[in-house]
This record gives structure tokens, sequence and C-alpha cells, in this order.
């Protein structure tokens, strides 16, 4: 009887011990066979979760420390529909609190897209009201009866950031604006997105704690501080908005920046919007030059790209200041007449007086004389035609036809002289017209001023985009231009600041000629003469009350610079004179 | 007992990853709010607010003929060199102490090296 049980009980243990051998054999069989890294992956896909994590978009302030951008917590308010319990209770909360049909609200959550678990039934929604919500859903618990569910339960709030423009509309042109998806449109958030934005950090967390690994530090964006005086630019946006109204312009630009280091001061456009409403670009703005018309849209600039053509004329050695010109209100030019902006004979001049009254004759005459070649060599050298390298997004190169262009025509020399029949933006004229108010030398100009990242702050260095013209070239022309504005007594001048300047009045192509009528009214202008400190370009879009840029353009640059002198802290002429004196 | 201790680790090891993502909560909460006092603050010391509470505080804005410029002999205005309140270095979350990475086995190592080797910290 043992012996049969016996015989059992080893058949049983042989059986078991076969199996659990078998059981091993299996197992360094899947560990080291083909299909072991197979297995592997599939483990390890079990045991982690990817997760990414998104960095903290930089901030932009203005060369003082004021915030220009930053961030701050909206919320999205959903609906997790396996736990909500009381689904009118529900929409009748989020509707009234956020404002939305609680009737539409209800019909999304009850018949809900098929295997739809959560529900986003608004998204950006303000602090205040997302606080309101939760303490909707704290009274909600409290009253819930013992043992049920709150009938808000499944309600949840998600915080997340969102670009936050304090200053509203305030130079808006400078700055652009941040989609709800975090790309950065015109100005410096799309100039600077990959800073600003900073760099996503995608890692596999793991689920098991016993393989918890540190947490990764994800650097925020960069924040950016930027040239722009947000005291000076609210009063540049102020006067321009102002004299749109007051000359009946239909559009402007101010630019105002250091002709030293090529830092923009102050920039405005017409018309602006409030970032924080971005969805509102396309009522705002046609079409995307619009948005800021400084460095985007280019137009005929006028009289005002004489100081350009004058100034290859002194350095090519064509003129010099006293080199006397008659006048006789026409001159021809491949077989064009070109006439002088009143239709009058001016008679005997001299350079200055050329510029003093906006002679076109005598400019068309210099650029003859000084030929073509050299006058589009020094063009080309003013940057007319290239991008400036500005670190601003959206910026337009402009068009100059030159010889051997099938478009360009010998009576192009002599229009370009006086600034028609080429297109320029603000932003290229005052570029060029740095290199006259800085020794020769042409600045880039820039917005960009420090870079602060992981506690340290970066300057950013001027840029110099060459020497087109002389010192000495560069010295003379303010000096005719500061006296042609005296001897006019321009509407450009600023008590106790000696200022150079020069007015701008052009036609406006249109389908099938000039149109009549319409100008656009310029005007560019810096000082102090003797230790230029800002720069100052005043373009107005067909003023109605006067079309000349001496009567609408100057009085607009001299309202910018006595503010500029004012919140720059630039004493007048006299008092530095006497800090300068040993 | 082994399966008892090893219970005993795994628990504090769960326990150690909970606290750190209600840490890491908390720290992202802070950070919320701290940009959210930023923006705040700018948005009531804004231009447009500051021009219109010194309005009514009877302010108006200066023009040049209203400007005295006084000379100081020898003095020239420093100009600012850190001009944003810059964010401190945020190190990385410091390096998770052994316990709650190694086996059991390797434990069981480290406790008998560390029987073999003298003493260390002490009062000095």
């Amino acid at each position: 009887m043992r012996e049969r049980y016996a015989w059992r009980s080893l058949a049983i243990a042989v059986l078991l011990a076969f199996i659990a051998v078998s059981v091993i054999l299996q197992i360094i069989r899947i560990q080291t066979g083909p299909e072991a890294d197979v297995f592997r992956a599939l483990g390890l896909d079990y045991g982690r979760v990817p997760k990414t994590f998104y960095p903290e978009r930089g901030a932009i302030y203005d060369r003082n420390g004021h915030m220009l951008a930053g961030s701050k917590t909206v919320y999205e308010v959903g609906v997790q529909l396996s736990e909500a319990v009381d689904k009118p209770a529900i929409a009748i909360t989020a509707g009234n609190v956020l404002g939305i049909n609680a009737q539409d609200l209800q019909g999304k959550m009850e018949e809900p897209p098929a295997g739809l678990q959560y529900l986003v039934l608004e998204d950006y929604v303000e602090s205040d009201q997302a606080g309101e919500l939760r303490q909707l859903q704290k009274t909600s618990i409290a009253l819930a009866a013992q043992g049920q569910a709150s009938r808000l339960r499944g309600l949840v709030l998600t915080a997340h950031p969102q670009r936050d423009y304090p200053e509203g509309a305030l130079a808006s042109n400078v700055l652009g604006f941040v989609s709800r998806e975090g790309r950065g449109y015109f100005g410096v958030e799309e100039k600077y997105n990959s800073l600003l934005a900073g760099k996503p950090v995608r890692v596999w967390v793991p689920t098991d704690p016993n393989k918890a690994a540190d947490i990764p530090r994800v650097p925020d964006g960069t924040t950016l501080v930027l040239t722009i005086d947000r005291e000076l630019q609210a009063s540049v946006e102020q006067i321009l908005d102002q004299a749109l109204e007051k000359y009946e312009a239909q559009h402007g630009t101010i630019v105002a920046l250091n002709p030293k280091d090529g830092s923009i001061l102050a920039l405005a456009s017409s018309p602006r919007m409030d970032p924080n409403q971005f969805w509102n670009y396309g009522v705002v703005y046609q079409n995307a030059s619009e948005f800021d018309r400084a460095l985007s849209l280019p137009y005929e600039p006028g009289s005002v790209f004489k100081v350009l053509t004058m100034a290859a004329a002194l350095d090519s050695g064509t003129v010099v200041p006293s080199t006397p010109f008659l006048d006789t209100g026409t001159i021809q030019v491949g077989g064009a007449t070109i006439h002088n902006w009143d239709d009058k004979a001016w008679g005997q001049q001299d350079m200055i007086g050329c510029l003093q009254h906006s002679l076109n004759v005598c400019l068309a005459s210099v650029a003859e004389s000084m030929g073509a070649q050299t006058f589009y060599r020094y063009m080309n050298r003013f940057g007319i035609g290239h991008l400036t390298g500005t670190d601003l997004a959206g910026e337009a190169a402009g068009r100059l036809k030159v010889p051997g262009d099938s478009d360009w025509y010998p009576v192009d020399l002599a229009t370009n002289a006086f600034g028609q029949g080429v297109s320029v933006t603000p932003l290229q004229v005052i570029t060029a017209a740095t290199a006259v108010a800085n020794d020769g030398r042409m600045v880039v100009p820039h917005v960009l001023y420090a870079m602060v990242r992981d506690g340290r702050q970066y300057r950013v260095p001027a840029q110099y985009s060459g020497s087109p013209v002389s010192p000495e070239t560069a010295h003379t022309l303010s000096q005719m231009l500061a006296v042609s504005l005296e001897n006019e007594s321009s509407g450009a001048l600023v008590p106790g600041y000696r200022i150079a300047g020069k007015t701008g009045t052009a036609q406006i192509p249109g389908p099938v000629g000039y149109e009549e009528g319409a100008t656009n009214a310029s005007f560019i202008g810096w000082g102090p003469v003797d230790d230029p400190q800002f720069m100052i370009y005043v373009w107005l879009e067909r003023p109605s009350t006067s079309i000349w840029g001496s009567e609408t353009a100057a009085p607009v640059f001299s309202d910018v610079a006595k503010k500029l002198v004012l919140l720059m802290s630039i004493p007048p002429d006299s008092v530095r004179a006497e800090i300068a004196r040993p | 007992m082994v399966a008892s201790i090893y219970l005993d680790i795994t628990s504090q090891a769960a326990i150690a990853g909970r606290e750190i993502q209600d840490l890491s909560n908390q720290v992202i909460v802070v950070e919320q709010v701290n940009a959210d006092l930023q923006s705040h603050l700018a948005e009531i010391t804004s231009a447009d607010a500051m021009e219109q509470r010194a309005a009514s505080l009877g302010y108006a804005p200066a023009d040049s003929t209203k400007l005295a410029f006084v000379l100081v002999p020898g003095f020239q205005a420093p100009a600012p060199e850190i001009l944003v309140a810059t964010q401190t270095l945020r190190p990385s979350a410091a390096s998770m102490r052994p316990e709650y990475s190694e086996s059991l086995i390797s434990w069981l190592g480290r406790q008998l090296n560390g029987l073999g080797s003298p003493a260390s910290g002490g009062a000095q």
C-alpha cells in the first residue's frame, strides 16, 4: 500500500519537476532567443510614459525694465464625462460663469462624439472666472448629502500659461503677438520666437517608483530687454495719433533711433492692435505689410531722399556746398521734362539753397553730373534696395531700379535723385541717413538691447553696415541741412537744439501714373547737430489739410524731438557747451 | 522576512515618489502665481495707468520751458547695467539617494560593505 502511494508521489513529483524545468527552460529560451529584444522593448514601454516639459516663454522688457510682454495663468474648463453625475447642473453653472449658452453646453455633454471621455467646454478662461467656478465646486461638495457625489463632480479646471501684454496696444507694432499654439507672429515675437519659446524637453518617465529618475530641469525661454523706451513710445504713439487726426492723414509712421548705435528708441505705426486680442488681426489689417509700415511697406519717399543724393555728390567730389546752380525751373532728362515741386524757377542758387528750397531740377542736374554709375554705387552703399538687417520680422527690401534692369530708363536717374521712382521703407532711409549723422558710419537698426538667460544678462553690441561716405562729407552735409532748416525757419526746429533735417513730399503712383492731389509727407531729422543723439523719421500718408511735408511731417518731427530730449535727458546746446567747457 | 523588507522599501520609494510629484506641482503653482503677480504689477504700473494716476494727483507733463539744468562738476550719471530682476539659477533636482533606485541585493551588499568600513561623521 505504502509502496503504491510512494510511486504515485514520485510520479507527481517528477511531473511537477518536469513542469518546473520546462518553465525555467522556457524562461531562459525567451530571454536569450531572437525575440528577447522585442519583449524587452515592450516591457520598457509598459514601464514608462513619455512626457514633454515645455519651458515658460521668456518675458520682454523695455530698456528701463518695464514689462512689455509676460505670462499669466488661464484655465481650460472641461468635463470628465464618465464622472459627471449631474450634467445639467454643470452646464448651468459653467454657462452662467463663462457667459455661454447652458443648453448648448448640456447638448454637447449629452451627445459627445463617440469614444470621447473628456470634453472641453471653454479654454483661456480668466483666473477670476476660474476662481468663481472653483468656489462653486467647493460649495457643491459641502452641500452634497452624506455619501453622495457633488453635483459638479466631473468639472475639471486645468491651468496653463498664456502670453500677456500688460501695456495693451503700446508698442504692438514692435512686439508682434503669440498665437494660442505658442508661435510668435510679427515683430520681436516672431524674430526671436525660438529664443523666447525655449526648448521643450521630452523624457520617458518610469511608472515604477523604484526607477524614479531625476526631474529634468527645463530652462525658461530667454528674456529679452529691448532698446525701446516705454515712456517715449507712449508719447510718440500719442503724437502720431494726434497728427493723423490733425492733418487728416490716412496712416502714419514715426521711427526714433540713436544714430550712433542704431538702437530704436520708439517705433510707432498705425493702425495698432491689442496683442492680447490677437484674433482681431484680420479685422485691423488687410495684409501683413500693414502690421509695421516702418519696415514692411515700401513707398516713394520724395525729397527726404535728396539727403542721400547730396551725400553721394559731395563724397564723390561732384559738388561742394558753394557750387552754383542756375535754376530755370525745368530740365530735360532722357526725353522727359523734370519740374520743381512748385513748377517755378528759383534762379541762382548754391547747394544749400537747392536743399533749402528742395529743388528737384537742381538735384536731377547734380545726379546727371555725378553719372548713373556713381549715383547707383552710392545708393547701393547706403543699402537702398537691400534689407537693413534689423531684428524685427517682416522687413521689406523695397526696389531700386538700376541701369541694366529691363524697366530702367535714363529719366530714372533724375527722378531717383529726388526720391521718386524708387521704393524704400522708412527704416531704410533712416538707416542710410545714420551715416550722415554718425561720422560716415552706417548702423544696423535694432531693438534688442540685452538677453537674460539662466540669471545672466548678455548685452547685444551695436553693428555697423559700412561707411558709405567719409566723415568730412557727413559733417559738411549735416551743416548744410542745419543751415537750410534755419534759413527756412522750418516747423521742424526745436528751441535750444540745433537740428539737421529734410522734408519730403512725394506723389503717389497709381495704376495709371501719379495720383492727383495725393501725397506722402515725410521728414527726416537729427540732433543735436554737433553730437547727434537722436534721429527721427516721420511719414504721414495722404494728409488732407495740407499735402506738404513742411506743413505736416515737419511739425510732427518737432513735437517728437521736444518730447524725446525731455525723456532722454538731453540738455540744450547751451547747457552742453557749458558742461564741455574746461 | 525578505519579502517584508522588499515591501517596506518599495512602499517608501512610492511615498517618496508621490512627495516629489506634490512638490513639483507646488513649484509649478508657485511659478504660475509669480508670473501672474508680475503681470498684474506690470498692468497697474503701465504707462497709461501711471499717466492717469499722475494726472489725478495733479501732475502735468513737463515741457522744456519748465526744465532747469543744474551743473554738477565731475558728476556722470551711471548707466544701469542690470535692467531686469534676474531669476536665480535653478539647480536641477538633487540626485536620488541610492535607496530609491538600487535593488535589494545591491542594498544588502552596500550594508555589508558599510559594516566592514569605519564609521564616518561624528562630532569634531
